[in-house]
C-alpha cells in the first residue's frame, strides 16, 4: 500500500480533530475574550436611526420566529432591539408564528431589565404562538383581534391597555421580524410589506441574509445580520451584552473556517497536479 | 351510484377551494367591504385549521411511536418509548399546571431548549466538516463560488474588516448586486411554479393530494 | 373600489390565463418536450446501484414539506417523484424507506406508496413509511435511519430544511448517492455542495411532469414559461424606459 503524500494527508484530516480544534478555539475566546474591534454596518445604523426618530406614542410589532437553538444568533438581536425600544419609551406587541417563539420570549424576558416605568400590559405585551404560519400573518395583518383575544398568559385584551385601538397592521408604526427561516422573511414581506405597505426590518440568521437582501432597501429598511448585527446594535444603542462578547468567537470561527477551506483546496490541488503528472485522476 | 360519493369527495371540495382562493386573491386588488370581510374570516378559518393540524401531528406521533413499541421493532422501540414518555410529561404538565407555571418553564428550559441547542451545535460542526470534506472547486464555477464565499465570509468577520476595510464594500457588493439579483430571479420562477400548482389545485387538476 | 395593488392582480390573472390556455391546448394535442434534467435521469441509475449493493433506497420530502404552508407546491412536486420512485423500487425489487416529517402528508405518502406497489402487484412492507414527528425530531430520526440502514441511494426532494445538511452529511459518511432538490433558496447552496445531483428551484416542479408525462402538468409548465417571458419582457422594457427617464411602466405597476 503506497504511503500517503503530504497532499493526501491534508485532504483527509480526521473530522474529529477538526471538531476538537474548533471547539477549543471558540471556547478559549468565549472564556477569555480578546476584545477585537468591530465596525458598525449600515443595517444596524439604519435600524437604530429609524427607531430613534419614531414618535413617542409609536407601536411596534415584533415577530419572534426563530428556533430555540438559534437563540445565540438572533436572541441577542431581539434583546438589543427590545432594550432600545423600551429605553425610548416606545410600545411594542410581540407575537410568534413559530412554535419555539414562547420559549424564546421567556428567555429574552428573563434576560432584559426593563425600565421601572415600563409596564407589562401598558407598554408591552406578548401574545404567544399563533398557528398557521403565513395564514396567521395574513389574518393578523387584516384583523388582529379576531385572531387573538388574550395574551400568552390568558389575560384578555380588555385588561391590557396597550391593545386599545389596535385593529390591524395599519396601527403599527413599524414591524420587526426576528427569524432564521426564509419562508418567514418572504411571508412578512408579502403580508405586511407588500399588502399593507408597513415599514419593515429583519434580524436574521447568517445563512438567511441572502434571502432577506432582495427586499432591501425597498421593502425592508434594514437586515440585521446575525450575531454581528446584534453586536453592532448593542454598541449603537449602548446596551453592551452577550453579542459584543461573542464577536471574538465569530471572528475566530470565520478565520478558522477560512483556513480550513484553503487547506482542503491546497490538498485537493496538490492531489490533482500529482494525478495529472502520473496520468491518473482523482475520484 | 358513484355520483354522490364523487360529489362529496371531489366536486364540493374543489368548488370550496376555488371559491376560497378567489375571494382571498380578490382582496389583493379590490377594496369591496364584502370581499374584505369574507377574506378576513377565511384567513381566520385557516388559523383554526392549522391548530387542528398540530393536534393531528400529536396524535399521529403517538400512534406511530406506539406501533414501534408494541411491535418491538428492533432499535426503534427504545426511541419510541422515550418519545411517548416525554410526550406524556410535557402534555400532562402543560395541561395540569398550565403553560405559565414554573414547572413548564423548567422543562422548557432544561429539556427542550437544552436538547434543541445541542442539536444546533452539532449542526454547526457538521457545517464545518461539510465545508472541509465536500467542497472542492473543480471548475470555473467552483472557483467563482469559492472566491465569493470567502470574500463574503471575511466581510462578515469583524477582525478582518478592521484589518482591511475594503472587505466590507466587496462583501456588500456581492450581496447587494450578485446575490440579490439571482435571488430575485429564483423567487420569480418559484412564484410562477407556486401559481401553477395553485391553479391546478383550485381547478381540480392537481393529482395526489385528494386521491 | 380598487387597491393600489390592482396591477399585480391583473398580471396574476394574465399568468393564470396562460396556464389554463396551455393546459387545455395540451390536453387536446401533443405533449411538449421537456429538456433532460440530469438529476432525474440519475434516479433509475441510483436505484439500480442500491439493488446491486443490496441496500435500501431512502426517500424523504424534507421536514418543511407540508400541505398547509407555502411549500405545499414543493410537497406536491415531491409527491409526483415519490410515485415514480415507489413504482420503480417495486418493479425492480428494491427495499424502499420513506421518512416523513409531517403528520399531514403521512397518509398521503402512504397511499401513494401503496398505490404504486399495487400497480406492480406487490405488497408494501410494514416498515416502509416512517414518521419521527416534526422538526428536529424528524431530522434526528431520519439521520439515524440513514446511518443505521446505510441506503445505497437517497432521493431527497421537497421543501428541505436543516435536514438538507444533516441527511446529506450522514449519507456521505455511509457512501450513499444523494439526489436532492428544493425550491427553498436558503438550502440550495448546501445541497449543491453535499449532494451528487441537485435539482435547483423550479426543476423540482418540472420533475414530476418529466417523469409522469402528464398532459396537465406539461401544459402548466408551458404556461409558466410564458409567464417567465412576460416577466423578462417587462424587466427589459422597464430597464430601457427608466434609463431614458420614463417612469410610466414603473408607475403603472405601482398601481
Amino acid at each position: 500500500m503506497s504511503e500517503k503524500s503530504f497532499y493526501d494527508k491534508i485532504s483527509s484530516i480526521d473530522v474529529r480533530l477538526i471538531y476538537v480544534s474548533i471547539a477549543l478555539v471558540l471556547s478559549s475566546v468565549i472564556i477569555n475574550p480578546i476584545g477585537m474591534p468591530i465596525t458598525i454596518g449600515e443595517h444596524a445604523t439604519n435600524l437604530y436611526n429609524f427607531i430613534e426618530q419614531l414618535p413617542e406614542d409609536s407601536l411596534i410589532l415584533i415577530g419572534i420566529d426563530f428556533d430555540v437553538g438559534l437563540y445565540s444568533e438572533m436572541g441577542f438581536s431581539l434583546e438589543a432591539i427590545i432594550k432600545h425600544i423600551s429605553s425610548r419609551g416606545l410600545r411594542f406587541i410581540a407575537l410568534s408564528i413559530h412554535m419555539d417563539g414562547p420559549v424564546n420570549w421567556a428567555k429574552a424576558n428573563s434576560r432584559i431589565d426593563f425600565p421601572s416605568n415600563y409596564i407589562y400590559g401598558e407598554d408591552y405585551v406578548y401574545l404567544g404562538f399563533i398557528a398557521g404560519q403565513e395564514t396567521a400573518q395574513a389574518a393578523i395583518a387584516s384583523d388582529l383581534k379576531k385572531v387573538v383575544t388574550s395574551d400568552f398568559m390568558g389575560i384578555p385584551f380588555s385588561e391590557l391597555p396597550i391593545m386599545n385601538g389596535v385593529e390591524n397592521s395599519q396601527d403599527f408604526a413599524f414591524i420587526i421580524e426576528v427569524t432564521g427561516q426564509g419562508h418567514n422573511i418572504d411571508s412578512t414581506a408579502r403580508q405586511y410589506g407588500s399588502m399593507f405597505n408597513r415599514p419593515l426590518a429583519y434580524a436574521v440568521a447568517g445563512a438567511a441574509i441572502p434571502l432577506a437582501m432582495p427586499y432591501y432597501p425597498r421593502l425592508a429598511l434594514a437586515v440585521l445580520p446575525s450575531i454581528i448585527g446584534a453586536a453592532q446594535y448593542e454598541y449603537l444603542a449602548d446596551v453592551p451584552s452577550s453579542a459584543l462578547k461573542a464577536t471574538d468567537a465569530v471572528s475566530l470561527a470565520h478565520i478558522f473556517l477560512f483556513g480550513l477551506l484553503i487547506l482542503s483546496h491546497i490538498g485537493f490541488w496538490g492531489q490533482l497536479s500529482k494525478a495529472k503528472r502520473s496520468g491518473g485522476k482523482i475520484v | 351510484m358513484t355520483a354522490v360519493p364523487t360529489l362529496f369527495k371531489r366536486k364540493i371540495p374543489i368548488a370550496m377551494t376555488f371559491i376560497i382562493a378567489l375571494v382571498v386573491a380578490l382582496q389583493y386588488g379590490i377594496e369591496h367591504p364584502y370581499i374584505i370581510t369574507s377574506s378576513n374570516t377565511l384567513k381566520i378559518f385557516g388559523v383554526v385549521v392549522s391548530s387542528i393540524a398540530i393536534i393531528l401531528a400529536s396524535l399521529t406521533l403517538v400512534i406511530s411511536q406506539m406501533g414501534y413499541v408494541v411491535k418491538k421493532k428492533a432499535d426503534y422501540w427504545v426511541g419510541g418509548l422515550a418519545s411517548l414518555i416525554f410526550f406524556a410529561i410535557f402534555f400532562s404538565v402543560g395541561l395540569v399546571r398550565g403553560i405559565e407555571s414554573v414547572e413548564w418553564a423548567w422543562i422548557q428550559k432544561n429539556i427542550f431548549s437544552a436538547c434543541t441547542t445541542a442539536l444546533m451545535g452539532v449542526a454547526g460542526f457538521l457545517f464545518v466538516s461539510a465545508s472541509y470534506r465536500a467542497y472542492k472547486a473543480k471548475n470555473i464555477d467552483g472557483y467563482l463560488l469559492l472566491a465569493s464565499g470567502l470574500l463574503v465570509m471575511l466581510s462578515n468577520t469583524p477582525a478582518a474588516v478592521v484589518l482591511w476595510p475594503t472587505f466590507g464594500p466587496i462583501g456588500k457588493w456581492i450581496m447587494s448586486v450578485l446575490n440579490t439579483n439571482v435571488q430575485r430571479a429564483i423567487l420569480v420562477t418559484v412564484a410562477l411554479g407556486t401559481v401553477a400548482t395553485a391553479i391546478r389545485t383550485v381547478l381540480g387538476w392537481q393529482r395526489g393530494y385528494m386521491d | 373600489m380598487f387597491t393600489d395593488k390592482i396591477a399585480v392582480l391583473v398580471l396574476s390573472c394574465i399568468i393564470v390565463i396562460f396556464i389554463v390556455y396551455n393546459v387545455l391546448k395540451v390536453k387536446s394535442g401533443k405533449i411538449p418536450e421537456i429538456r433532460k434534467i440530469a438529476g432525474l435521469e440519475a434516479i433509475e441509475e441510483a436505484i439500480g446501484r442500491s439493488i446491486e449493493q443490496n441496500r435500501p433506497v431512502h426517500f424523504t420530502p424534507g421536514s418543511s414539506s407540508k400541505l398547509s404552508n407555502q411549500y405545499a407546491s414543493q410537497t406536491l412536486a415531491s409527491n409526483s417523484i415519490l410515485r415514480y420512485v415507489a413504482r420503480l423500487t417495486a418493479s425492480l425489487g428494491a427495499k424502499l424507506i420513506v421518512s416523513v416529517g409531517s403528520a399531514e402528508i403521512y397518509n398521503l405518502f402512504s397511499e401513494i406508496v401503496e398505490e404504486s406497489y399495487l400497480m406492480e402487484n406487490m405488497v408494501v412492507p410494514s416498515d416502509t413509511l416512517r414518521y419521527y414527528s416534526e422538526g428536529y425530531a424528524f431530522q434526528q430520526g431520519a439521520m439515524n435511519t440513514v446511518l443505521h440502514e446505510k441506503p445505497g441511494s437517497q432521493i431527497f426532494i421537497g421543501a428541505i430544511s436543516m435536514d438538507g445538511l444533516l441527511l446529506t452529511e450522514a449519507a456521505s459518511r455511509v457512501g450513499t448517492v444523494t439526489i436532492s432538490g428544493t425550491a427553498r433558496t436558503f438550502w440550495i447552496p448546501f445541497l449543491t455542495v453535499t449532494s451528487d445531483y441537485v435539482l435547483i428551484g423550479e426543476e423540482i416542479f418540472v420533475a414530476g411532469t418529466y417523469l409522469s408525462k402528464d398532459p396537465i402538468e406539461s401544459g402548466s409548465i408551458v404556461g409558466q414559461d410564458w409567464g417567465k417571458f412576460l416577466t423578462l419582457f417587462l424587466l427589459v422594457l422597464g430597464s430601457i424606459l427608466s434609463v431614458m427617464g420614463n417612469t410610466f411602466l414603473w408607475r403603472l405597476l405601482q398601481r
